[in-house]
């Protein structure tokens, strides 16, 4: 056991679909605070299974789960959406932004259920877009947007919150070999300017040069790579 | 408060985004509501045409008040009853009256009512074609109309004439037994179109003197001052233990019959409602079915299934507050065609049988029914989002961003 506990505390987690192979089977690791963090894995070896368990989106048959100092593996629904809202962000492979609605709005929907008063949710938007390299495309729409730009939308969005934790569930699965790096880039310099922890699905080997550690889930377990 | 006005605005853009959709789902319940309109304030216009018909060819704020039977019990008219119901409020002048029955020495039978000259004349002001009151205590008689032709045609009884009338009273072993008195008609009333017409009048004294016996009055006539206050006196009347009687019962009528038709009517025009709102709730399920992802990630960034459900709501809320605004403007319209088109051939085809009906619109639209309207219109809207909205609410966040 470390003495400094991690941001993501994971021990024998497992999960078990009924009528199908187990997709976890004990898999435990950490990952500290501000950890840039890449895992890799062939696919249904259970990636976006463990993405779902650590995203609050979906719980675990066994083991525990703590995010951010709060054990989460045993918690009610109601709760758990307070830890999505506070505690972990999302960037998805198909970006799902909302189709009709601007760059500036898709990255204030989250705070939205924040309940955060208008000008509050204009302004952070404001910021992390133009951070993310935005500024003038506030007001376009998704449709308008190249893939690598809705992408960026989308880590803004998991951003604007400003949570401990994102999880990417292969970020760059729908972007060209440049756009891709230019995505790990920027996510890499976000994870050191805000000492965030960045989590991220990829059947990418070549973006490990990014990450501080690379995970490869193999049998529903996790093994440290490097 | 805040959260409602953000939600309120996210699902205006919803809406907006799918205007003709949310058009035709909104004249789904617009029809239902122009129909509930329209029938509403048709059956109201007939409503008051009839009732005005009946202000106008009646005596509204005449009612007769008698005595009642209550569980097994005769509740007579006392002298005490009878000055309370002269101290009802909105109560202009009350006479309590005896009714007897007399016969001629040619067997025509006599109605009368014996009621004090004062009341008389302040029930009813009556106005007299010859003669005039009699005085208290008198033997005195004043004849209605019709009575006074018929014993004058028949018995050759003139007004002035001193004429002598039978009372039949019953001994201890039931033998009736006539008796005798002499009565003059003094005065002739003029023709009203009312039971006073074929009866004779005569003081309250006189009545008690010629039946030989003490007895509870046998109805109190009480003059109202408007028509507007009629069902309360009777209310209060009724209240009593008495019951009223009147050509308010008239309006009563009328009134229960056009709940009745107005109540079916409306059954029919429900339907269409019903079809209405199975529409919201149809486009609502597509809508979630088509959102399924959008819902997802919106759970995953923090919705709760409350936040879903309020603005899945809140989106049926706005197509039912167009529809309501909808069907109110057709309900108008076609109320408008009703008074127009339809009194026009109503009038062709009846003529002057409903005259009457020309100086009113047919179809009264009113700003309560333009109310009900639009709030039948919001709250079906709301009740055919319930399912949708719990339909989303239950949507697992993982599937839901994983369908393409």
């Amino acid at each position: 056991m470390q003495a400094m506990p991690g941001i993501i505390e994971a021990e024998n987690l497992s999960r078990t679909y009924q009528g199908r192979v187990p997709a976890l089977t004990g898999a435990s690791f950490q990952v500290g605070k501000g950890e840039f963090v890449t895992l890799i894995g062939r696919s249904g070896s259970g990636k976006s299974t463990l993405l779902n368990i650590l995203g609050c989106l979906d719980h675990p048959t066994s083991g525990t789960l703590t995010l951010d100092g709060t054990r989460v593996d045993f918690q009610a629904d109601s709760q758990l959406i307070g830890i999505r809202r506070n505690v972990i962000g999302f960037v998805f492979q198909q970006f799902n932004l909302l189709p009709h609605l601007t760059a500036q709005e898709n990255v204030e929907y989250p705070m939205l259920f924040n309940y955060q008063p208008p000008e509050v949710r204009a302004e952070k938007a404001r910021d992390i877009l133009e951070r993310v390299g935005l500024s003038g495309r506030r007001d376009h729409h998704p449709a308008e947007l190249s893939g690598g730009e809705q992408q960026r939308v989308s880590i803004a969005r998991a951003l604007v919150n400003n949570p401990p934790i994102i999880l990417a569930d292969e970020p760059t699965g729908n972007l060209d070999q440049k756009t891709s790096e230019e995505i790990f880039r920027l996510m890499r310099s976000l994870c050191e300017e805000r000492k965030t922890t960045f989590f991220i699905v990829t059947h990418e080997r070549d973006f490990g040069a990014y990450a501080d550690r690379t995970f490869r889930l193999q049998d529903g377990k996790v093994i440290t790579q490097w | 408060m805040v959260k409602l006005v953000d939600y309120a605005k996210l699902s205006a853009r919803q809406v907006r985004k799918k205007r003709m959709r949310v058009f035709l789902t909104a004249f789904g319940i617009a029809i239902g509501i122009a129909a509930v309109v329209g029938i509403i304030s048709l059956g109201e216009g007939i409503r008051y045409q009839a009732i005005e018909t009946i202000k106008q060819q009646s005596d509204l704020t005449l009612i007769e008040v008698t005595g009642s039977v209550r569980d097994g019990t005769v509740i007579p008219i006392t002298e005490s009853k009878a000055a309370q119901i002269a101290s009802l409020p909105h109560v202009e002048s009350a006479g309590p009256v005896y009714r007897i029955s007399l016969a001629t020495m040619r067997q025509t039978y006599l109605d009368v009512i014996g009621i004090r000259g004062e009341d008389f004349q302040a029930v009813f002001s009556p106005k007299y074609t010859i003669g005039t009151l009699y005085t208290a205590s008198s033997n005195d008689v004043v004849l209605g109309h019709d009575i006074s032709a018929k014993l004058q045609k028949y018995e050759g009884i003139r007004p002035g004439d001193l004429f002598t009338v039978m009372i039949r009273d019953y001994d201890e072993k039931g033998v009736p037994r006539d008796r005798k008195l002499a009565i003059t008609s003094v005065g002739v009333l003029q023709e009203r179109g009312d039971q006073l017409d074929n009866v004779l009048l005569m003081d309250t004294a006189s009545a008690l003197r010629m039946v030989n016996e003490s007895m509870p009055y046998s109805a109190v006539y009480v003059r109202v001052d408007s028509p507007e206050n009629v069902f309360t006196v009777v209310d209060e009347i009724n209240a009593m233990g008495l019951s009223a009687n009147g050509a308010f019962k008239q309006i009563e009528s009328v009134n229960r019959l056009m709940d009745i038709v107005i109540l079916f009517l409306s059954i029919f025009a429900a339907i269409s409602l019903i079809i209405g709102a199975l529409m919201i709730v149809n486009t609502m399920v597509m809508s979630v079915y088509e959102r399924t992802r959008e819902i997802g990630v919106s759970m995953a960034v923090g919705a709760s299934q409350g936040d879903v459900v309020t603005l899945i709501l809140i989106e049926c809320l706005y197509i039912g507050a167009i529809g309501g605004i909808l069907g109110d403007l057709l309900g108008i319209a076609f109320s408008f065609a009703i008074n127009t088109l339809g009194k026009a051939y109503l009038l062709s085809q009846l003529g002057d049988l409903l005259s009457g009906f020309a100086r009113y619109d047919l179809a009264i639209v009113t700003p309560q029914i333009l109310v009900l309207g639009f709030l039948v219109a919001v709250f079906l809207s709301f009740i055919s989002g319930i399912y949708p909205a719990i339909k989303a609410a239950r949507l697992n966040p993982v599937e839901a961003i994983r369908q393409a």
